[in-house]
């Protein structure tokens, strides 16, 4: 390892830090907070559960276990048979399984919607801020367009319009539900680039590029990108939650995931339905959902301490 | 402001008579093609797309939202401002409740700071993250309103004098308010401590201190001052929330209100009232944030005098 002598300070060797590079040290500082890592537990543990999960229960999240509910005489309340620890629905299916299967659907809308959000409003947010003029206003127009609607109004709309779309219909209708969430959630990034496209324009690197005659998309992509990755990350993830909440709320309005598959907000609105003789199949899907919300934004929060000098310094 | 608005219905109607499907063909109940077009020649659906923009434009202009497509001759405007009224007591209500509680619930986590207090108050402000309005709403009916309903009460409750459903009496909005406001109020609430413990460790702060101020003189005039600024770069993320909070309450609570009517209308493929909801939706945002612009001013020197602009603002100035 190397050795450098500090000048006037005497003979005291100061040993280099090795770099561990932007992301190393991330991942250290975001370890070190405990918000950090009570999100980072709960968001891996849902990952675990979410696609290992599956295997590990006897039952399926369509399969109806009607010979058991004929045992009984109705929907098994929780504790009472083994092979269903938290009970079943009314049509027989294993409300473990479900729950476990709304998994699924969350972390797949969190990841795909979060996707078409960096595809549309990282590109954005970057011509927008890089070009100016008409560019920047045409773009942002555009942006302040589609935030004037609220979002789930959007996603419904959007969600109508392209869900008996040959494309989908053949692909997966779930998937023009995830997509629709991710095409009102970009305005936000894109904003937040532009913005950190503008100041960070100013920067002598920038000017030094520009000065040696770097073409400009070069610029962006090695000088303007790489410096604005850190509140892009804390955006993303601190809309993950708000991906999750929008699916559950459009699978509770039964405009979302269609059955038999299960989703955290429609497995709500089923437990609202039978909220006279199964109450117990409320419990499940609603601490799920509210488990995986605490869990990413907490997530989100100790990324953003981690990343932000500003509010590291004061802690 | 007129623009953005403007441009969201071009946006909307676009995407809305673009998408397939019509008024005529859902539930796969197919009506008689002579019949189908009739109905479109009368409610002008024959037309070229832009001229039936421009037709609903100039309707609109008149203050007229038209004749709803899926109802047949319901009324949009009257429909409308039906439905509006327990859409905005609603939001009014959760509103308040969310600003009343959730700012000093974002104060006293900042104040107390890493301590039991403050601890309590971030938990708090936690709970009401993990609780969507819909799902709250579910837990509510649960807890207070089934046992009206079920046999000798579901948990040995009392009969509970909220009703779970409708808009009859003051009681009925207790339940659906508290579902609306607890995400919005966990929102407040975060927001309010994270731009405290941004400015309390401040040059000023400490020179408020020093000079002997009194610590209530130090929170008003110094701390919830500038703590305000994030707060309104937020509002927009609440009104968002209580839009979608009403959609989502009115439906369990079955309160017919503006959410109810979008639901059903979008169900229906109703353009007409879709676009009125729309229109609606985008003014109170747009709106919304013109207000918020001019509180930008109200509550920061530097923006009133040019110093610096909203936007610049927002991104933390």
């Amino acid at each position: 390892m190397a050795e450098a002598r500090l000048a006037g300070v005497g003979d005291v060797l100061v040993r280099p830090q090795k770099s561990r590079g932007f992301w190393g040290d991330t991942a250290r500082r975001l370890l070190r907070t405990p918000t950090g890592v009570i999100g980072l537990v709960i968001v891996v543990g849902m990952i675990l559960i979410a696609f290992v999960g599956p295997s590990l229960i006897p039952y399926t999240y369509y399969e109806q276990d009607i010979d058991a509910v004929i045992a009984y005489g109705g929907p098994i309340p929780p504790g009472v048979v083994a092979s269903h620890p938290l009970g079943t629905d009314v049509l027989g299916r294993d409300l473990l399984a479900r729950t476990v299967d709304g998994a699924q659907v969350s972390l797949t809308v969190a990841l795909i919607a979060q996707l078409v959000v960096l595809a549309i409003g990282v590109p954005v947010g970057l011509l927008a801020g890089w070009r100016g003029g008409w560019t920047e206003t045409g773009l942002m127009r555009t942006t302040d367009i589609i935030g004037t609607f609220p979002d789930l109004l959007f996603i419904i709309m959007i969600q109508a319009a392209i869900i008996d779309t040959p494309f989908f219909t053949l692909v997966n209708g779930l998937l023009a539900t995830f997509i629709a969430i991710g095409l009102i959630s970009w305005v936000g990034t894109a904003r937040l680039v532009r913005g950190q496209t503008l100041s960070l324009k100013q920067r002598e690197d920038v000017e030094a590029a520009r000065a040696v005659g770097v073409p400009g998309s070069k610029i962006v992509r090695r000088h303007i990108l790489p410096q604005a990755m850190g509140p892009i990350a804390i955006a993303i993830s601190l809309g993950i939650p708000m991906a999750i909440l929008a699916e559950s709320t459009l699978s509770f309005l039964g405009l979302g995931v269609q059955i038999p598959r299960a989703s955290w907000g429609s497995l709500i609105d089923i437990g609202i339905d039978n909220i006279q003789i199964a109450p117990w199949l409320l419990f499940p899907p609603m601490i799920a959902l509210g488990t995986a919300l605490i869990g990413f934004t907490l997530l989100g929060d100790g990324l953003r301490d981690a990343l932000d000098p500003r509010t590291s310094r004061r802690r | 402001m007129v623009p953005v608005v403007l441009g969201a219905s071009i946006v909307a109607f676009t995407i809305m008579h673009v998408a397939p499907g019509s008024p005529w063909n859902r539930e796969g109940r197919a009506l008689d093609p002579a019949i189908i077009a009739r109905l479109n020649e009368e409610l002008g659906l024959d037309q070229p797309l832009p001229m039936q923009y421009l037709a609903w434009l100039g309707h609109l202009l008149r203050g007229d939202f038209g004749v709803s497509t899926s109802t047949f001759g319901g009324d949009v405007n009257a429909m409308i401002i039906y439905s509006l009224g327990p859409t905005l007591l609603l939001c009014g209500l959760a509103f308040g409740v969310a600003v009343l509680i959730g700012v000093p619930l974002g104060l006293a986590a900042a104040l107390w700071h890493r301590r039991p207090v403050g601890h309590l108050a971030t938990g708090l402000s936690l709970v009401g993250m993990a609780a969507p309005a819909f799902a709250l709403a579910a837990l509510l009916q649960l807890v207070v309103a089934a046992p009206r309903f079920g046999t000798g009460g579901m948990f040995g409750l009392a009969p509970s004098p909220f009703p779970h459903a409708g808009l009859d009496s003051p009681w009925a909005l207790v339940l659906p308010t508290l579902a609306m406001a607890a995400l919005p109020l966990a929102q407040i609430a975060r927001h309010t401590k994270a731009s405290v413990l941004e400015v309390i460790h401040s040059d000023y702060i400490r020179t408020a201190h020093s000079k002997g101020l009194h610590e209530d003189q130090i929170v008003r005039l110094h701390l919830l001052r500038n703590a305000a600024i994030p707060l309104l770069t937020i509002s927009g993320t609440v009104l968002a929330l209580l839009i979608t909070g009403s959609i989502v309450v009115e439906r369990v609570f079955e309160i017919p209100g503006l959410g109810n009517l979008y639901f059903w209308a979008i169900r229906g493929r109703d353009y007409t009232t879709l676009m009125g909801i729309t229109v609606i939706y985008a003014l109170a945002v747009a709106v919304a944030n013109a207000v918020v612009d001019i509180a930008y001013g109200v509550v920061d020197p530097r923006v009133r005098d040019g110093y610096l602009t909203p936007a610049e603002e927002a991104s933390g100035g």
